[in-house]
């Protein structure tokens, strides 16, 4: 039984070096981009979105102001 | 038979195709090293503005000294600035010096620096700057004595001091003040220098065949590499010296023993002896994973099938960092050892995961850092791979003779 288990540990080894190897290299490539940002040499453009509200609040589209003209009254 | 050919000229195709992956590298960085040589230079005007921002104007006297005038009718001259240079860290770094015409310090800004960023807002945000100021140019701005240095950044601050001191120097030769002659520069040697004289003497003993104390010397060498070298000293072997090396900032000696012997003694032993005197001996980050091993009860662990893959990781990430050092003459830029986030708990959010992830690896993998990561291990591959191919030409040179 616990051979079955450490045989399954072996097995999985190479899986959790591999995983090992790769999440360290996204953090790496993440910091060399961050130094070459530092040094203004690779830009990080920020992701254009629309300006939030200062209150938070999505903006309501402004419907238009409906003035009816009124016909002018005769008093006469 | 068959199958005993066949993995034979398996191995010779693999060795082939390393060959040319290892010829073709070697050529990128040649053509790194060119395109960065030969790159248009910083301009330094916004650093010589910074230094004197009281300035209306600048007249360049030569391309290293400035004179700044208060007006644009040029009546009141409030001074000099002058560009010092000096060997930091990762390089070279200029300083732009703000000078009164008695020769008092007024300004200083950094124009061009090769250090770790980092290391460099930590410099900044202590107001090193500062310091500087009202000093003359007769001082002696020695770290220890008339300047403080910055724990865990003393190469970058003398550096600072130095191109200080070099650049008050000549406004004060051109403005025709009295210049006591600059004395010779003293060989600094103190307790780093002489741990790592005394760790290369222990690993040399200490791999001689059939020692018998070679576990207990091995364990006592990690430890001090680990506390000296380590948490007290900060200063493990990085892909920056070595980026240093190629790129041909060679500090001065007198100031920067511990580079020359660390490297020196490397290659002397490399050439020699044909074993690596540091990794296993005495690197203070390869001992803080062997530590954590003990602890969890490390092993040497297969990658199984994904070794090669892992090998060739490894390889491209040494040379993306030694490409783009070459590419920006900048040595520290993609350096990306978290030695000095373990030792000096610096670095970014992205620095300490991974120092997290290496550390809980390092429990139960033999030192996963230097297997699958560390960037001096290709190159320790490649000095191996180059002394073999030397020593195969020398007996033909011989016969030849």
């Amino acid at each position: 039984m616990a051979e079955n288990k450490n045989q399954r540990i072996t097995n999985l080894l190479p899986y959790i070096i591999l995983i090992f190897a790769l999440i360290s290299t996204v953090l790496i490539a993440t910091h060399i981009g961050q130094n070459l940002a530092a040094e203004g040499i690779l830009q990080i453009e920020p992701t254009a979105t629309a300006p939030i509200p200062a209150d938070g609040l999505e903006s309501i589209p402004t419907l238009p102001n409906p003035t009816p003209t009124l016909p002018p009254i005769n008093d006469a | 038979m068959a199958e005993n050919i066949k993995s034979r000229s398996k191995a010779q195709s693999r060795q082939r195709v390393e060959g040319i992956l290892g010829a073709m590298a070697i050529l990128s960085l040649v053509a790194a090293w060119i395109i960065g040589a030969t790159s248009v230079k910083a301009d330094l005007m916004p650093a010589i503005r910074q230094a004197m921002p009281a300035a209306d104007h600048f007249d360049e006297i030569n391309s290293e000294l400035y004179r700044a005038w208060a007006d644009s009718t040029e009546e009141i001259l409030l001074g000099y600035v002058a560009l010092g240079e000096a060997n930091g860290y990762g390089g070279p770094l200029t300083m732009a010096i703000a000078v009164s015409p008695e020769g008092q310090i007024l300004g200083s800004a950094v124009a061009v620096h090769k250090e770790t960023p980092s290391w460099m807002e930590r410099v900044l945000d202590k107001d090193y700057l500062a310091k500087l100021l009202g000093k003359d140019y007769n001082d002696p701005f020695e770290l220890g004595t008339d300047l403080d240095g910055i724990t865990g950044a003393t190469y970058t601050t003398r550096a600072m001091a130095e191109a200080t001191l070099d650049a008050s120097r000549s406004v004060a030769i051109f403005a025709g003040l009295p210049v006591d002659p600059q004395p010779k520069p003293r060989i600094v040697i103190g307790v780093p220098e002489i741990v790592l004289v005394a760790l290369f003497a222990v690993g040399y003993i200490g791999k001689r065949p059939n020692f018998k104390y070679k576990k207990l010397i091995r364990w006592g060498s990690m430890l001090t590499g680990l506390l000296v070298l380590g948490f007290l000293y900060n200063s493990p072997l990085t892909i920056t010296y070595i980026n240093k090396l190629l790129l041909g900032f060679w500090p001065q000696w007198q100031t920067n023993l511990y580079y020359y012997l660390l490297i020196g003694g490397i290659i002397f032993v490399f050439s020699v002896d044909n074993k690596n005197p540091y990794c296993e001996w005495f690197c203070p980050f390869g001992a803080a994973q062997e530590c954590m091993g003990a602890f969890g009860g490390a092993k040497v662990r297969s990658p199984g099938r994904y070794r090669d893959f892992l090998k060739w990781l490894q390889r491209g990430l040494a040379w993306a960092a030694i490409l783009l050092a070459l590419l920006f003459r900048n040595p520290g830029i993609a350096s990306f050892e978290i030695f000095g986030t373990l030792f000096e708990l610096l670095g970014s959010g992205v620095q300490f995961a991974l120092l997290g992830i290496v550390l809980i690896t390092s429990l139960f993998i033999r030192r996963p850092w230097c297997t699958y990561l560390c960037p001096l291990h290709p190159v320790e591959e490649f000095i191996r791979m180059t002394r073999k191919w030397i020593l195969g030409l020398w007996p033909k040179t011989k016969t030849n003779a």
